[in-house]
């Protein structure tokens, strides 16, 4: 099982862990679609029971339809319960240093893409719709240095809220890769350069 | 007349795919989850229905006589499918 705080690859540092996953509104379709296909083994019974109640009274009609509501029914659990693991394992992670994005297609199909913030050039959040509008919940595109393909996180809240706590991450987590590669590269030369002018200018009158 | 012990043998077949199915879903929820409240508690409901349905079941079956048989065709054919009472 993940945990949060113990992410694969995790040996950056990170402290802050966000979770999202899609809006809890994205459910509605299929919450309909489980409740009706959970339903309708009891109501085909009663639907029976009041047009032809001899019906279930033949020997062994009563059995065969509990045989056949009861699979129907336990199917119709499992159909929901793949439906829900690949809206619960649809998750994209952002920590203050990379974000990581799992997108669950199906119960065996995933795809773990992971980009640090630093690298982020550009992100955009978008709010396309009515409902969209009224419930606050969009797209947020994170786009990167020198490449096409940009990450992508659907039906998200608060889009804009995201968006902006990305890029706010991302400042800081530039700035501090940004000073440790002055430390670690640039500062030495940078050092020696400064001495190397001195002393010419020191030489030349 | 096709006895009803037929039925329960393509009914326990049906169970045991379910079963397979639902442990590759249980295992992809447990490996793959974020250790959380929503991970056990959707998992256990899941099972929990996924149980009691198929006891249930099992209770029932076993006030039935399985030796009996069932006339399929006749019965449907009297069905509100086929015969619908009218109004």
């Amino acid at each position: 099982m993940l945990d949060l705080h113990h992410l694969p690859g995790s040996d950056l540092n990170e402290q802050k862990f966000l979770l999202f996953r899609r809006h809890p509104i994205t459910l509605i379709p299929f919450g309909i679609t489980t409740a009706t296909v959970l339903v309708l083994p009891l109501a085909g019974y009663i639907a029976l029971n009041a047009l032809k109640p001899d019906f279930l009274a033949e020997p062994g009609f009563l059995t065969l339809y509990v045989l056949g509501a009861s699979a129907f029914f336990l199917f119709g659990a499992l159909f929901a319960f793949q439906m829900f693991i690949e809206y619960w394992l649809d998750i994209f992670i952002l920590t203050d240093k990379r974000i990581l994005d799992i997108d669950q297609h199906g119960l065996f199909s995933r795809t773990v893409s992971e980009l640090r913030l630093y690298r982020a050039q550009d992100v955009t959040a978008e709010v396309k719709g009515m409902l969209h509008s009224i419930i606050d919940y969009g797209n947020v595109y994170v786009q990167t240095a020198g490449e096409i393909e940009r990450f992508q996180f659907e039906d998200v809240p608060h889009p804009n809220h995201v968006a902006k706590l990305i890029l706010e991450l991302a400042e800081e987590d530039r700035k501090e890769h940004l000073e440790a590669a002055v430390e670690d590269f640039a500062m030495p030369d940078k050092a020696d350069n400064i001495a190397k002018e001195k002393v010419a200018h020191r030489i030349e009158p | 007349m096709v006895p009803l012990i037929y039925f329960l043998i393509a009914w326990g077949v049906f169970i045991l795919i379910f079963g397979i199915m639902a442990l590759l879903a249980i295992l992809q929820m447990m490996r793959f989850g974020i250790a959380g409240l929503g991970t056990y508690a959707s998992t256990f409901l899941f099972m929990a229905i996924s149980v009691v349905t198929i006891l249930s079941c099992v209770v029932y079956f076993s006030t039935v006589d399985w030796s009996q048989g069932v006339n399929i065709f006749g019965g449907l054919m009297n069905s509100p499918f086929f015969n619908p009472s009218p109004t």
